[in-house]
């Protein structure tokens, strides 16, 4: 399949391949710098079917060594700084047997002496595929790893789709990440790299390089309206925003719609192990959307979303399959259908149960985030020996306030919009993000 | 604390409770006041984040308390009836 990556990047060698303010490469470049590193992975007697893992983020080099190692069938574990925390974990996890560090451009590469055996490698090797490890992000409990056949990842992408100018917003270590630059690849299109994820960055990338999608996530959106970034760059040039990862919350994709005329807001669907699924948004301002493609079958057990997918992952390396008889998969998230319609209400772990009735954060998060002086907000249960659960909720201000008058001015917002079982009965406040390094809210 | 700042630290609870209330259902500030009985003006969701509130109060002068616990609970006459029992109940948990 990497074959097909590496043929339109040759029919068009002068296209952008990646932008951003400190490199630029063209296609023709990226190949170049592939065979340089193909021809380094020989030289360093790097066998097909090895466990290689690479750290750094977005660049010519890890793009180049992610094609290079692809093209000898290795089991690659990208590794960038959003989860640098956890690289010796991950690595151990992993058995990588050989590790390179990009940070500093000229590739170092590590022999570790271990050799990575089990049942998803050997089919990997046997099949003469390369693979990939990706990790869970651990939010409710220890990360996962997750390995797919990268051949079958790739060959999503085969149907000629249009050449679109994308900003990166999720590293190559993400299924998200790595979806957005196979589309890119196999459609001729542009990567664009921010300087960082802040929201007056991303904007500049979107101006400089006439950025059309942005793909990312319902905190980072948040925090861009926020912000009000939008209002000091010409993002005239978007017209796609997709969010996905988590819940979005209402009160967001309102503002944004409103905001945003001329762009597309859509709804994107995917988890680790099966892949992202094709996705349509009922409209730029609905939560509703469809979920399918044709590799994927979806079913819905007990307002649960299953999944099947043709390119669903091998399985973990360290945890049982969590595959169905028949190959579905449990998602977690809970969702309403409305007949070809679903609108994801949050994941089944997170719903709190305050005496017996259901509280989903994403909805309560929504009225939240409207208060005054917000920044961002995570709602979550605590155990309580008279309801079983309370709603807690966690906020991160703009300008300090006393807890005391924050609290009051929360319960008279949220009275006459929220239910009284809704209402979090615990509010903290904390100078630290409520996300994490992927802007995804943390719920613990 | 005495008996008198344990009170204002209830009413001060109990003002903050009627922010999440309608104008026309706010809960007196009196000793007198019924809290979780008959005639009480707080449901059970009602009474824990009230509860919440007077051990935050409490924890803010730096004294831990629990009041929602097995031994509030399995009190023959609960003490989340009134202000007043609620009162006594705190006195007797700080005297321990």
């Amino acid at each position: 399949m990497i074959e097909f990556f590496m043929q339109k990047m040759q029919e068009n060698p002068t296209n952008e391949a990646l932008l951003s303010s400190k490199f630029a490469l063209t296609c023709g470049e990226l190949l170049l710098l592939t065979y340089e590193f193909t021809q380094w992975l020989h030289k360093h007697n790097i066998p097909s079917g090895a466990v290689v893992s690479f750290d750094g983020d977005y660049s010519p080099e890890s793009l180049a060594l992610f094609l290079a190692l692809a093209s000898n069938d290795n089991i690659m574990v990208p590794l960038s700084n959003d989860s640098k925390h956890h690289f010796v974990e991950f690595r151990e996890i992993a058995q990588t047997e050989f590790d390179i560090s990009l940070n500093h451009h000229e590739p170092h590469l590590t022999c570790t002496g271990r050799q990575a055996g089990g049942d998803i490698y050997g089919q990997l090797r046997a099949q003469q595929t390369p693979g990939l490890v990706l990790f869970s992000s651990g939010s409710t409990g220890k990360s996962k790893a997750i390995v797919q056949d990268l051949n079958k990842l790739m060959s999503k992408f085969t149907t000629q789709r249009k050449a679109l100018r994308m900003l990166i917003f999720l590293q190559l270590d993400h299924i998200g990440g790595v979806n957005s630059l196979l589309y890119s690849l196999a459609n001729q299109g542009t990567v664009i790299v921010a300087d960082d994820r802040t929201p007056d960055s991303v904007c500049r990338a979107i101006e400089t390089y006439k950025g059309e999608v942005l793909p990312t996530s319902p905190t980072f959106l948040n925090l861009l309206l926020l912000s009000k970034a939008y209002e000091h760059y010409d993002l005239a040039s978007l017209k796609l925003i997709t969010y996905g990862t988590e819940p979005m919350q209402t009160s967001t994709l309102m503002r944004l719609n409103s905001l945003f005329p001329n762009s597309t807001l859509q709804q994107t669907y995917g988890l680790s192990e099966v892949g992202i699924l094709r996705s349509k948004s009922r409209s730029s301002g609905s939560l509703w959307m469809q979920v399918g493609g044709r590799e994927f079958i979806t079913k819905i057990v007990n307002d649960t979303l299953w999944v099947k997918s043709d390119s669903a992952m091998l399985g973990y390396l360290n945890a049982p399959t969590p595959f169905d008889a028949e190959g579905f998969l449990d998602t977690g998230d809970i969702v309403e259908q409305d007949g070809e319609w679903i609108r994801i209400l949050g994941r089944k772990s997170e719903i709190i149960n305050v005496g017996g009735l259901k509280v989903y954060p994403a909805e309560v998060e929504s009225i939240l985030l409207e208060i005054d002086n917000v920044e961002d907000v995570v709602v979550f249960q605590e155990p309580h020996p008279i309801t079983g659960s309370i709603v807690c909720a966690k906020f991160k201000l703009v300008a300090e306030e006393s807890k005391r008058d924050f609290k009051a001015k929360t319960f008279t917002f949220c009275k006459d919009k929220l239910a009284s079982y809704k209402i979090p009965t615990k509010i903290e406040i904390t100078l630290d993000n409520t996300y994490n390094e992927r802007f995804k809210r943390m719920r613990r | 604390m005495n008996t008198t700042q344990i009170q204002e630290i209830i009413f001060s609870a109990l003002t903050m409770t009627n922010h999440t209330r309608e104008d026309n259902n706010q809960i007196p500030i009196a000793p007198i006041t019924e809290l979780y009985s008959k005639n009480g003006y707080l449901d059970s969701m009602g009474l824990v984040a009230f509860l919440i509130d007077v051990e935050e109060l409490f924890l803010d002068e730096d004294i831990k308390i629990s009041l929602s616990d097995d031994r509030a609970m399995s009190q023959t006459k609960s003490p989340f009836r009134s202000v007043e029992t609620l009162t006594q109940y705190i006195v007797e948990l700080l005297q321990e």
